[in-house]
């Protein structure tokens, strides 16, 4: 016992070998992972796990930073081949969530196994081949989420904004919104700052506190740093993280209203032609009476510059994308993406998508519009 | 001439056919769901050929295990560690197999390929997992209730199709669409599921509501309804469909005021309980979790809570006698009724409006 101890011990002790310069402290053995339910990447690398039962960010390094092409624009039946390759039936595992790794290109998944309640990474290459990443040997830091009152169950989404990690979860009990922040350089057993933001929802004119955000980016402007939220029923505000103390209470901006009955899903920026651009997709969970497309899985695209609008905000934020469709041109709804379930970008020109299309799920890799 | 021909053709052959005799074997480890696969080539001059076999790409080339569909489709190479001895090359699937599922063992050698079959038995049927309770309790509720407990006797089956097996059906015994907030928030080990009635059709003055209707009516008799088709983390079935059935009354919008609330003081140096009675029904979880009992330096006593009367009370047995003569109980601001109201804020309120003076979040009591 005291062997596997020492063992244990000796995996465990900090890593000195030099890694990604934004993990410090990190640690080499199994990953401490309760559960899996949003997965993203940083620099060189760096993947981000956050893991709601677990209460958790965990930043792992994968070493995997070689580039390599992407030799498929398609692979059908994608939940078939990645169940298959772990034994089973697409019935049998949840794909929760999928990310690319810029370092090189390589796509990442989040699946749980149905039966036993695994959680695991898959991961894909350019060639098309599918391997499972060793989640018992790795190099990671440890990111605690702080113990409050509100039990956290799901981290909705996390981001990597440059010089620190951003997170957003939601409660398990209580209806609850707080959004975590972790300074980078990532130390491991470091605990997440917490805040709680103030929203003006546009829908019903009120300032809230408690909606959770659904998909989340960083934006920069004017050197200030910022959290860009999407919530359901569709405001995207945008809250200062610079500048303001742990447990403090954030006000943000209200600067769009992209709908009633939707939950945004995932969300990127990208340029094209000199414009920045944020595309959302969503989910559009009353789309049988009131469709906004063909499929209820539907995205659209704004401008970036949207996001420093100071004047038409909160209760004149008005640029609502409704069934009459876009208030205004600098909001559009993009059909090649009517049926993505999940997607993330891979460069300025292309993203990589879950599609569902005539009831089988495909990926597909596909131009950025 | 002729004999010696074919007695050198024997000589020279017979090393070549034994050289090709392979041998695929499928042996069941701890459980139907473990296996491992052992591909052997007999040799008699030696396992070159095998021994060249170390790497995991290698290793699928020439061995592998597929998921065969029920159309009999092979799925791709099961993913697993590959082990050599000798002769025999051996693959042993990294994840547990799926019950009531067919595989197939493939070993191709030298343009040979030989198959074998493996069948796990469809899980032996154990006792189905039963809904155990529903919150809340009453069988009267707000009509802007905020969510459902759901608690089952076994650990269950996560994933989307769930919002789409639990229903709310009206009087008439007509579905009401779209009721759910689709967004899976289970306990750690998935028995019990928090089902949020969506917040756009509880808060007034949003167009989803507008559009579709509040989700709950007053006066309306309704059906919670579950499926018969929810499964356990096994893939087994509920079975049978439970149904809670209750009555729809005035939405609540006051916030639950522990000042307001009928406080039963224990009697010193006993174990007898501490009982508040909240005069309507909280959320059951948040009771537990939220309200403490300490002493009046704030050091938090143990002890054992219980929640009953349709979520309306409230009772707290301490680890260790009364002692001391007077305590206090500790309120979170973040305590809920079944509308989401604490006793801070309303759930459905604009902060921009005057909001009334936080209460006191402290109950002192004597002992008698």
């Amino acid at each position: 016992m005291k062997s596997r101890l020492l063992i244990a011990f000796l995996a465990l002790i900090a890593t000195t070998t030099p890694g990604i310069a934004d993990l410090q402290g990190s640690v080499k053995g199994k990953l401490p992972l309760k559960s899996i339910s949003v997965i993203s990447f940083g620099p060189d690398g760096l993947l981000l796990i956050g893991d709601g039962q677990g209460t958790q960010i965990l930043a792992v390094d994968t070493g995997d930073t070689k580039q390599q092409k992407l030799d498929f624009a398609q692979i059908e039946d994608i939940d078939t081949q990645l169940a298959g390759r772990l034994g089973t039936t697409p019935k049998g595992i949840e794909i929760l969530d999928l990310a690319v790794n810029p370092a090189s290109g390589r796509i990442y998944f989040g699946i749980r196994k149905q039966d036993s309640k695994q959680y695991l990474i898959l991961t894909l290459s350019g060639k098309g081949d599918i391997q499972d990443f060793d989640l018992e040997n790795v190099t990671y830091a440890q990111l605690k989420l702080p113990e409050t009152n509100v039990q956290i169950s799901v981290i909705t989404d996390v981001a990597w904004a440059g010089d620190r990690v951003l997170a957003a979860a939601r409660a398990n009990e209580a209806f609850a919104s707080k959004i975590f922040v972790v300074p980078a350089p990532l130390k491991h057993g470091a605990t997440a700052s917490i805040y709680s933001a103030e929203t003006y929802h546009v829908q019903h004119q009120r300032w809230e506190t408690k909606a959770p955000m659904s998909a989340i980016i960083p934006y920069t402007e004017n050197d200030k740093k910022y959290i860009v939220g999407a919530f359901s029923c569709t405001p995207v505000v945008k809250y200062p993280v610079d500048a303001i103390g742990p447990g403090t209470k954030v006000k943000g901006v209200s600067v769009l209203e992209l709908g009633s009955g939707n939950r945004p899903l995932d969300m990127f920026t990208y340029e094209k032609g000199g414009k920045a651009y944020v595309l959302a997709n969503t989910f559009r969970f009353h789309h049988e009476k009131n469709p906004f497309g063909p499929s209820p899985y539907w995205t659209c695209r704004f401008e970036r510059d949207l996001l420093s609008e100071t004047v038409d905000v909160n209760e004149k934020a008005l640029r609502r994308l409704g069934s009459e469709g876009p208030a205004t041109e600098r909001i559009q709804m993009i059909e090649s993406f009517s049926g993505v379930t999940q997607m993330d970008k891979i460069d300025e020109g292309r993203a990589v998508v879950l599609r569902l299309a005539e009831a089988k799920l495909n990926l597909e890799v596909v131009n950025l519009p | 001439m002729a004999r010696a021909v074919l007695v050198c053709i024997a000589f020279f052959w017979v090393p070549v056919l034994l050289l090709h005799a392979e041998t695929l074997q499928i042996l069941e480890g701890e459980n139907p769901t473990r296996i491992q696969v052992i591909a052997e080539v007999r040799t008699v001059a030696g396992d070159r050929s095998v021994s060249e076999i170390l790497s995991q790409g290698d290793g699928e080339q020439l061995l592998r295990l597929v998921l065969l569909s029920d159309s009999g489709k092979q799925g791709p190479p099961i993913l697993g560690q590959y082990s050599r001895d000798g002769a025999r090359l051996a693959f042993m699937p990294r994840y547990a197999l799926t019950h009531g599922q067919r595989y197939k063992g493939i070993f191709t050698h030298e343009g040979r390929t030989i198959e074998k079959e493996y069948l796990v038995p469809a899980n032996s049927p154990s006792t189905p997992a039963v809904v155990d309770h529903v919150y809340p309790s009453a069988n009267k509720l707000p009509a802007n209730l905020l969510k459902f407990y759901i608690h089952f006797s076994k650990p269950m089956r996560e994933g989307k199709d769930i919002f789409d097996q639990i229903e709310i059906l009206d009087t008439s015994g007509k579905t009401v669409p779209s009721p759910w907030r689709r967004m899976e928030v289970w306990s750690e080990e998935a028995s019990r599921l928090s089902l949020w009635i969506h917040p756009g059709r509880v808060k007034r003055g949003l167009k989803l509501r507008e559009e579709l209707g509040p989700v709950l009516n007053p006066g309306g008799k309704y059906s919670l309804s579950i499926s018969g088709d929810v499964m356990d983390a096994e893939g087994q079935t509920l079975g049978k469909p439970f149904v809670k059935e209750f009555e729809v009354v005035d939405a609540d919008r006051q916030s639950p005021l522990p000042s307001a609330w009928r406080l039963t003081s224990p009697a010193a140096n006993t174990v007898t309980p501490l009982q508040i009675h909240f005069g309507e029904s909280l959320d059951r979880h948040l009771c537990h979790r939220l309200i403490k009992v300490r002493g009046l330096d704030g050091t938090p006593i143990s002890g054992k809570i219980r929640v009953d009367d349709d979520e309306r009370s409230w009772s707290f047995v301490p680890d260790a006698k009364w002692s001391s003569p007077e305590y206090e109980v500790t309120i979170d601001s973040i305590l809920e009724d079944l509308a989401g109201n604490t006793p801070v804020r309303l759930f459905d309120v604009d902060l921009q409006e005057r909001q009334p003076e936080p209460p006191p979040l402290t109950l002192k009591f004597r002992v008698k």
